[in-house]
């Protein structure tokens, strides 16, 4: 099953389209700052990595959750894999190649698309060969916890398994994370032949406390009436919080992100032209169908004022004097991770955040091909309906994959349940 | 030849038929004793049996259910296996559990867990922690872990499990693992006495009657074995393989077909028995448990590294002699399907044929899934003559 040649014609063609597509945005249209950093730190990001290709230095590829200040503290370049290489595979409109890819070594179409795709990615032979693959289990997902396996085996290369625990705010869940971290850094220091440095870890984690701080106020802004975000912004400001963690690049994108929507508040504009819902997004919407979230602001008046998933960090501010631990505990109140864990965790937080936006129903981004979320799906709809009373959409997607739902047939489903939503809002005036 | 019926693997069957509320769950509870659910092997029975409890492992049934009511719940991106334990939930199958244990295990698992304590009047008394990687940190924490669901099952139903009650548990269920070894001893003759149907009919009551009666019951299966003469024959000798397989249906269907099922991978199969806890000795009971469920024995599919794994399949089919190996994949079963690939083409190499079959869980042998085993035991035996 290994892979014997690296191709790397469709990695360059990224860089190139990458560069268009930001050209084209910004003589096209009004692109905000934020969006043109994007751009910039996502091309940035493949050239970093190619250039330590050509140069024949060492670089990794990571899994999400897998915190980027390691990287930042080996000073070495390292790409997060699912979204680069859904990236890729969009960028290339290359779906068919990439899962016919997986396919054939046995990951059938079951299997999630996030981790389908840099093994078809790396099947396909499109991908440099990094010094070795960083990876963890996410709490609970079964693809997250197995697919870099193969994607080893497909390049030989060595991986390092970051064993997550399920009830990770304990002060025991805490101490193993440490332990675990503690042999990643050797991990990545037999890799790289360096170390560790210690003050550049911390100085990472410093930048990252800034992140989080601007990112808690950006989750204040979405609930504000009119809305100032734009629904494509959550997974731009998710991709960068992932990539950028711990460097000063990213800090700069966030600031000039929250400069930009706090301009609109203040001058009480919304992002969408013509508001008339306010609904609450749940997990992560179809990442290949993007335009999908223009047509709900521009032709349906949808503002998302309320996206737990990315933007509902927990209060607590990372520690640098305690890099490690502090990385462990930054787990628990990170957002996102609370959809990979305890069922009533994630409840409680969407309930909470519900309410606080005051969202008048709730759209779920359901990937279909998602256990974690698909057993949820029914008691997120009851719960919200139960301790909010808001009504919940639950739309099959795929996060990566556009072949198993179709743009058309979900629009048709959203229509449809913002008719009755309407309906019923005249009918409570 | 005729095939001598051995009396103590019918009365196996005999249990097995009355599942889920088996007559020896009925008779126990009776007496006043408690039944405490769980559905993943990471659950140490010990653990329950220490307690004074009956352990009953919750799978589906013996057949393929229509899961429309679990589909609900559960939606068809949890596998079939899961939603069956569900559908017979639902349908009030497993009401008379007293509690049930839960674990971390793998998305259907715990995702299950969760969704039967905000349905179902079961009461679920805690889902265990349990790690993916093999290393001793993991298995401290894992011992810690199983501390706390210690305190739980104390605290819940007034009782006090004692190391030495551990220890004495622990025994118990090294007594059946080293029976399992026997018996799956025997079927590396070249006409072994048992087929694989009549396996997993005694694997499945292992966990669906007390212990105490269990092992006897055992006992005299692989002595009566031993007595009866049998000598079965086969175009081929074949593996099988999958996450969970409770449905010895199946296995009578591909034996049907002229093959010897002479071993397996599969978690209510030798995965369930094969690492002993005598083999991981330490001086608390916990940790014993704790480094037998993370050892590199039989690792399950969803453990970190996965070479263990690999390299016990490689040997198994060695020394049990197969020709060729059926991989039964659950559809939605990510752990097995990500591992599949891991050493999938090393058994080829090593010239022992894969069958890679889509099966829901409780499928029997009709239809394309016939037609495939069919085909794969017959280019089998020929490679066998040749
Ligand atoms: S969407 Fe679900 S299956 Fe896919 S990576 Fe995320 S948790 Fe795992
Ligand atoms: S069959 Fe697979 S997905 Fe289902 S419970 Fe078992 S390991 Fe989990």
């Amino acid at each position: 099953m290994n892979v014997t040649q690296i191709d790397m014609t469709g990695y360059d063609k990224c860089i190139a389209a990458l560069e268009k597509i930001k050209e084209h945005r910004m003589s096209t249209g009004p692109i905000v700052k934020g969006e043109e950093l994007y751009y910039t730190l996502l091309i940035q990001l493949f050239r970093e990595v190619r250039q330590a290709w050509d140069e024949g230095k060492p670089f990794f590829l990571y899994e999400m959750s897998i915190p980027n200040e390691l990287f930042v503290g080996m000073g070495v370049p390292a790409m997060e894999y699912d979204m680069i290489c859904g990236s890729m595979t969009t960028l290339l409109r290359a779906h068919e190649a990439v899962y016919g890819a997986a396919l054939k070594i046995g990951v059938r179409e079951e299997i999630c698309s996030a981790q389908r795709t840099p093994i078809g990615i790396l099947a396909k032979g499109w991908f440099p060969k990094p010094a070795g693959i960083v990876y963890t289990n996410l709490d609970q997902c079964d693809n997250c916890a197995q697919s870099a396996n193969i994607m080893g085996q497909l390049y030989d290369v060595p991986t390092y398994f970051l064993n997550r625990p399920f009830r990770w705010w304990s002060e025991r869940g805490v101490q193993m994370m440490v332990g675990e971290f503690e042999d990643a850094v050797a991990f990545l220091e037999e890799r790289t032949g360096r170390k560790m440095d210690w003050n550049k870890l911390k100085e990472a984690i410093e930048i990252s406390v800034e992140q989080v701080k601007i990112i808690r106020e950006i989750h204040k802004l979405l609930m504000v009436k009119p809305c100032p975000v734009r629904a494509r912004a959550a997974s731009f400001a998710h991709w960068i919080k992932w990539s950028f963690a711990g460097r000063q690049e990213g800090l700069d994108y966030f600031r000039a992100f929250r400069d930009e929507v706090k301009a609109l508040a203040d001058k009480g504009l919304g992002a969408v032209p013509n508001e008339r819902f306010r609904l609450m997004s749940l997990f992560t919407p179809p990442q290949n169908q993007m335009k999908m979230l223009d047509w709900l602001e521009h032709d349906k008046g949808v503002a998302l004022v309320s996206e737990p998933y990315y933007f509902r960090v927990g209060p607590w501010d990372m520690d640098p004097s305690k890099p490690l631990e502090s990385l462990s505990r930054q787990y628990y109140h990170e957002s996102y991770y609370r959809f990979y864990s305890q069922m009533e965790e994630y409840l409680d937080m969407i309930v909470q955040d519900a309410k606080e936006s005051g969202a008048q129903a709730a759209l779920n981004w359901f990937n279909s091909k998602c256990r974690m979320g698909g057993a949820m799906s029914k008691i997120v709809k009851d719960t919200l309906a139960d301790k909010v009373g808001i009504p919940t959409l639950t739309v099959d997607v795929d996060l990566l994959d556009p072949s198993p739902a179709s743009e058309k047939r979900t629009k048709e489903r959203i229509e449809g349940f913002l008719e009755s939503l309407f309906t019923d809002n005249v009918a409570a005036a | 030849m005729e095939i001598k019926p051995v009396e103590a693997i019918e009365e196996a069957m005999r249990v097995n038929a009355t599942f889920p509320y088996t007559d020896p769950s009925r008779e126990w509870k009776e007496k006043g004793g408690k039944v405490v659910g769980y559905n993943c092997i990471f659950i140490p029975e010990e653990l329950i049996h220490a307690a004074g409890m009956l352990p009953f492992r919750i799978t589906g049934d013996n057949k393929e259910l229509g899961l429309d009511n679990a589909n609900v719940y559960l939606y068809t991106s949890t596998c079939s296996y899961i939603r069956s334990c569900f559908e017979l939930a639902l349908g009030g199958g497993f009401d008379f559990l007293d509690g049930y244990l839960s674990a971390s295990a793998c998305e259907g698992v715990q995702r299950l867990g969760e969704v039967w304590s905000a349905y179902l009047k079961v009461p679920m008394l805690m889902t265990l922690d349990v790690p993916r990687k093999i290393n001793q940190r993991c298995k401290e924490f894992y011992r810690d872990d199983l501390a706390t669901m210690k305190t739980k099952l104390e605290e819940q139903y007034g009782v006090k499990i004692t190391d030495e009650k551990l220890w004495a548990s622990i025994k118990l269920y090294d007594e059946t693992r080293a029976l399992f070894h026997e018996l799956y001893e025997m079927r590396k003759a070249e006409n072994p006495p048992i087929y694989g149907s009549e396996v997993m009919e005694l694997l499945n009551a292992a966990v669906r009657m007390p212990r105490e009666e269990y092992n006897p019951l055992l006992r005299r299966a692989i002595q009566g074995l031993k007595v009866s003469g049998r000598q079965l024959t086969g175009k081929t000798r074949v593996m099988v393989s999958s996450s969970v397989l409770n449905n010895a249906e199946f296995l009578r269907g591909v034996e049907r077909l002229g093959a010897l099922v002479v071993t397996d991978d599969v978690c209510t199969g030798a995965r369930y028995f094969w690492e002993p806890a005598s083999e991981n000795m330490a001086d608390d009971p916990l940790q014993v448990l704790a480094n037998r469920a993370l050892g590199t024995g039989f690792p399950c599919p969803r453990t970190n590294p996965p070479v263990h794994r690999t390299e016990r399949i490689l040997k198994m089919a060695e020394d049990w002699r197969v020709n060729g190996l059926i991989a039964l994949t659950m559809r939605n079963c990510a752990p097995y399907v990500l591992d599949l690939p891991m050493w999938k083409s090393k058994l080829e190499e090593k010239g022992i044929s894969v069958l890679d079959l889509d099966i829901e869980y409780g499928g029997t042998v009709t239809g394309p899934a016939r037609i495939r085993i069919e085909a794969f035991v017959e280019m089998l035996s020929m490679q066998a003559v040749w």
